[in-house]
């Protein structure tokens, strides 16, 4: 009797659960992926909450759970999470591009979701979601953004008035190179040119990296702004002429001691007030002084060095919004997407927080702290706002200008764009020579832009281990898949 | 026959307990390193996340070929058994005098502290070791460049731009690092052996010398033997500490620090690929086993006894 018992209520209870299942009212709970550069987000509940009340009350069957990670964790995990599907939805930055992920079936194709539930995404990108594609098909939505940037140096506000430098007469490398000289002869024991521990201080500038973060093969902008000829980096006018530069720089002494041993982002030297400037990429000089001094914590001036910011597929991926192949609730993923892309309100609300509790408008139109809460004691990160779909329907943090993300959008509409926007390069097929490419380059590079060591000699042989390393090979598959991607267009 | 089937029934039910204490740690070798060796096919399949192990494509030897491409493949591969044999060779020389001279302390409060303070090296992590060895060899603030080199009027040496001088110092960090650690292995022998062989030794007039070469040598054979071929075992591996932590991941030291761990790292950190990753792992395991197989069937053919299977 018993038994027959135990039997009934074990099926009353699978019953309950299927016709729970099939309840047509219960939204999906997504995971979202959110980095922790700066600052905890022990208020995450709160602000998670608020998401799904304006969901709710939005009609939207979608509920959302945040996946918080830090910085340091952040490709590992989000790597760890592609293999079982336990996220959703994600940024693909600080880690393997989109044609890599993509290439290794990590990420979702999204054209049909997006043309069914996406309109907004459309609405807002325009022509530059043509950038998340890789071999025709859409595998991410790039975030909103001032999609050009040039080379910009950041430096010291207080010693350039102190000593007369007008940042506007600093418009090239010579120019930059004589105030340089200024500093150095008033402050002789200060770093001119700060460089980092990781990768180079100085970005590959005036080029096209076709969709990767190397310059292997490239467009070189500065020299033929309408060739779609792929070319090497580094045996360009431009890498010499920096090279060049360099020599004068080290001579001149600009850079710190054993710079190879730098433990900190370049940045931080600026912070510390070891170092007067550093070069950083930015769309104009008003964003770099913005995000930069923020960053620095001093005031700062920005000094565009190159002639005109450029619009690349790889500036406009950095960031990108993907959705893993193995997700189960990818439609309610590309919906949420949508509204990210679209409704201010939660774009506050993940960019900035809850209005009273993490932020107050001001009569200026931007947004400050509230009373007795500052950037180090909030729930919710403030300076990370720019990790979300569309940073440009909230308010600017004072004390930038209540119109700033205008000024970036107007930005796009104006900005030069390289030939060979919204091409992607997928470099499986000679994924051997990337790699032996990059051995290469890691070697040398670092060495080279800070004139350690015989410079002339490991250029050359730096060359000819590229040779080796078939960089030749790269570029030909570069210029194939790009003469593909224009004739289709 | 019938009987030792009984014999063997009888002494599984009488050892019981054993056995089941067993368990465990029979459970853990199964789960952690028997059942992930079906993950060795992944080094000959294009791994595709959304297809998983089992289903995604086969790839022949796709995925070993950039392991061979240009003149890397010969640097890191010297780099890796040089270093290696260097290790395993000097490393036990030194381990074993630093353990003889060990036992001949005769104050036991001395050699107690002696143990200990020659352990400590092998306990600090790799990534402060590099910054010790930056403390005395960086360019500008290092101790020898600045207080030693300086007073005897010499010049500074570059030793972070110049590769020639790392195969000593990482093999004289290693050394330092290691020394101790397996020093305590054959300490622990040499207490072990028997006092009368040295009480009679002693007593036909043989020299310290000769009771080293004699006694405690020949004694010490058959763990120099595991010892040694369990380092065979590992000669593709490399400490990734030592190689990456050490010389600062300094791009102009790539060919006398460059090894297969540190090769594959650095060339596929951009590119997360996971058969590639396994073939590198692939290449270490398989072949590190067949030269474990050689080592002991060398050993067994020249003194059988002594070979570990």
């Amino acid at each position: 009797m018993k038994r027959i018992l135990s039997v009934l209520l074990v099926l009353t209870m699978l019953l309950a659960c299927v016709s729970v299942a099939s309840a047509e009212s219960t939204p999906e709970t997504i995971q979202v992926a959110y980095l922790l550069a700066m600052n905890s987000a022990e208020q995450r509940q709160m602000v998670q909450d608020a998401v799904n009340e304006l969901l709710v009350k939005k009609g939207l069957d979608v509920q959302v759970q945040f996946v918080c990670i830090d910085f340091a964790s952040w490709a590992t995990q989000i790597n760890l999470m592609l293999t079982d599907g336990s996220v959703d939805l994600f940024n693909d930055c600080f880690m393997p591009t989109v044609s890599v992920l993509a290439d290794s079936g990590s990420l979702a194709p999204l054209d049909d979701l997006v043309n069914q539930y996406g309109q907004g995404i459309k609405d807002a990108l325009g022509d530059y979601l043509n950038c998340g594609k890789v071999g025709g098909v859409l595998y991410g939505t790039p975030k909103v953004n001032a999609f050009s940037s040039a080379m910009m140096f950041v430096m010291r506000k207080d010693i350039c008035d102190e000593l007369g430098i007008d940042p506007a007469t600093i418009t090239d490398f010579t120019t930059l190179t004589a105030a340089l000289e200024k500093v150095h002869a008033a402050y002789p024991d200060m770093t001119m040119i700060a460089n980092g521990s990781t990768g180079t201080y100085i970005d590959a500038y005036d080029t096209d990296m076709l969709g990767t973060q190397d310059p292997l093969g490239c467009l070189l902008l500065g020299e033929d702004s309408t060739s779609l000829t792929v070319q090497n980096y580094y045996t360009s006018d431009t890498f010499k002429g920096l090279l060049a530069n360099v020599k004068q720089w080290s001579a001149d002494g600009f850079y710190m001691k054993d710079p190879l041993n730098a433990q900190d982002g370049s940045m931080a030297y600026i912070s510390n007030g070891q170092a007067f400037g550093g070069f950083v990429s930015y769309c104009d000089e008003a964003t770099a002084v913005s995000v930069q001094g923020k960053a620095i914590g001093k005031d700062i001036y920005a000094a565009q060095i190159t002639a005109q910011p450029w619009a690349t597929t790889s500036n406009i991926t950095g960031m990108i919004w993907c959705v893993p192949s193995l997700s189960k609730h990818q439609a309610a993923a590309v919906k949420f997407l949508n509204e990210l892309y679209t409704d201010p309100d939660l774009a506050n609300l993940v960019c900035n927080g809850i209005e009273g509790t993490h932020y107050v408008v001001t009569d200026a139109g931007n947004i400050t702290f509230p009373e007795g809460i500052d950037a180090a004691s909030t729930g919710w990160p403030s300076g990370m706002g720019t990790f979300w779909p569309n940073i440009c329907i909230t308010y600017p943090w004072s004390p930038d200008p209540s119109n700033m993300y205008q000024n970036w959008l107007a930005s796009n509409e104006t900005c030069s764009k390289s030939p060979a926007l919204g091409f992607t390069f997928d470099s499986s097929s000679v994924a051997d020579e990337v790699t032996a490419c990059a051995t290469v380059v890691d070697k040398y590079v670092p060495a080279l832009l800070l004139n350690i060591g015989d410079t002339d000699a490991q250029y050359t042989s730096f060359l000819n281990e590229l040779q080796a390393s078939g960089i030749d090979d790269i570029i030909a598959a570069k210029q194939t898949q790009l003469n593909t991607w224009a004739a289709a267009k | 026959m019938e009987s030792e089937k009984k014999n063997l029934g009888r002494r599984i039910i009488r050892h019981m307990p054993l056995y089941l204490m067993m368990l465990p740690g029979l459970a853990y070798i199964v789960i952690n390193n028997y059942m992930p060796l079906a993950g060795l096919q992944l080094a000959f399949k294009k791994f595709k996340y959304s297809l998983g192990i089992w289903e995604s494509p086969w790839n022949g030897l796709k995925n070993f070929t950039y392991l061979l491409r240009t003149g890397d493949a010969w640097i890191i591969i010297r780099n890796t058994l040089g270093y290696n044999l260097m290790f395993i060779f000097l490393g036990t020389l030194l381990a074993i005098v630093v353990a003889i001279l060990l036992d001949s302390v005769q104050h036991k409060r001395l050699q107690q502290t002696y143990q200990t303070v020659i352990l400590i090296p092998y306990l600090i992590s790799y990534v402060i070791v590099s910054y010790i060895v930056y403390a005395l060899l960086g360019e500008s603030n290092g101790m020898i460049n600045n207080s030693i080199l300086k007073a005897l009027g010499q010049q500074a040496v570059p030793w972070y731009s110049d590769p020639k001088y790392w195969p000593y110092i990482l093999t004289f960090v290693q050394l330092w690092k290691t020394f101790g650690y397996c020093s305590i292995i054959y300490f622990a022998t040499i207490m072990g052996i028997d006092k009368s062989f040295y009480e009679a030794a002693v007593v036909d007039g043989a020299s310290t010398w000769q009771q080293i070469t004699c006694i405690t040598l020949p004694m010490l054979k058959p763990v120099i033997i595991t010892l040694t071929l369990l380092s065979i075992g590992r000669i593709f591996y490399s400490d990734f500490g030592l190689f990456y932590q050490v010389p600062m991941n300094t791009g102009l030291l790539y060919n006398a620090t460059n090894t297969i761990d540190t090769y594959v790292y650095r060339g596929l950190l951009e590119t997360n690929d996971v058969g590639r990753a396994s073939a590198a792992g692939f290449i270490q395991s398989v072949l590190g086993f067949l030269l474990v197989l050689g080592t002991n069937a060398i050993v067994r053919k020249v003194e059988k006894e002594q070979a570990l299977f």
